[in-house]
């Protein structure tokens, strides 16, 4: 019984320790919300689209071919730092991007476009921030990968770095 | 000093609704007040550790607003918490569900408080010789 006592702690310390571990070295981030999205429909679109008076930006828009859905914002830095990468994407790679301004305003946000460049084959405002949340997003920039038939292959939260780029480029290439 | 505690106890309480702005608010108080409660059990996605109720966090605010809109559009709550389920998953409830995968995690309290009643009835039942071995000594005077 006394043996029990001395070892008990020492083995829930052992158990605690090699719990934690495991999930420190699975270098999960608990930052990053795994995305219930994955693998479904496209969640619908339906938002008035940027400087194309009368037309809006529907769920049919993302039919057709592979494409990247990026939700961006003027007032965003990572989305500007991230653009160059897009722009690069758009006219080497021919990759349609569909941009969702995420509660933007339409003079500030044609200042960004002339200033970065514009790589959005069309882009929808989401001016109540209501269409990030139906796609599950939780901040800017977001990019998901969605194939010709509106299914969501890919998400990436967060500024894309050059490889993650190549990374979606080779998806889209697989998924065409 | 009464009146300087009433101040602060007052003036945190405040602090604590103010991320509800009154223009979110619904007109109507029992609408309002389920609306209230929903975001009470939703977490704000950027903040970790704050409900959607109580977060000055923007899509905290577009999430309230959202709600409130559903509510008034006669979904019941079930539904709207079904909805941002879908969307951000188990992270969006403060409170997670009870199932399979879930039931180490709300069984652990009844376990430990079983495991320590198990050693505490049984160290009381076969307390340690030394305890037993000392009774009837007179103690040394010090």
């Amino acid at each position: 019984m006394k043996r029990f006592f001395v070892w008990m702690p020492l083995a829930i310390f052992v158990g605690l320790t090699g719990l934690l571990g495991e999930v420190l070295a699975s270098g999960r981030d608990p930052s990053t919300i795994a995305t219930p999205l994955m693998g479904e429909t496209a969640p619908d679109l339906d938002i008035a689209a940027f400087n194309q008076p009368g037309r809006h930006v529907t769920g049919d828009d993302l039919r057709g071919k592979p494409q990247l859905v990026n939700f961006f914002a003027s007032w965003c830095g990572p989305c500007a730092a991230e653009n160059k990468l897009l722009m690069q994407m758009a006219e080497d790679q021919h990759i349609r991007i569909v941009g969702i301004a995420m509660k933007d305003d339409a003079d500030a946000l044609q200042g960004y476009l002339d200033k970065r460049g514009n790589p959005y084959a069309l882009i929808g405002l989401d001016e109540s921030g209501h269409t990030a949340i139906d796609w599950g997003v939780s901040g800017v920039p977001e990019t998901f990968l969605v194939d010709g038939k509106g299914t969501i292959l890919e998400r990436h939260v967060g500024q894309l770095d050059g490889e993650e780029g190549r990374h979606l480029i080779e998806r889209l290439k697989d998924a065409s | 000093m009464l009146l300087r505690i009433s101040a602060v106890v007052v003036l945190c309480s405040l602090a604590a609704a103010q991320a509800v702005e009154p223009r979110e608010m619904l007109a109507n108080p029992v609408q309002e007040a389920r609306a209230r409660t929903i975001s009470q059990e939703l977490r704000c996605v950027v903040c970790q550790n704050e409900s959607v109720d109580t977060s000055e966090a923007g899509i905290a605010h577009d999430m309230r607003v959202l709600i409130r809109q559903r509510v008034e559009a006669g979904d019941s709550d079930r539904q709207i918490i079904g909805y941002l389920r879908s969307r951000y998953g188990d992270f969006v409830l403060l409170q997670p569900p009870l199932e399979g995968r879930t039931l180490l995690l709300w069984a652990a309290p009844a376990i430990a408080l079983g495991a320590g009643s198990v050693l505490v009835t049984l160290s009381l039942r076969y307390p340690r010789r030394r305890t037993r071995s000392t009774q009837g000594r007179t103690e040394r005077p010090r």
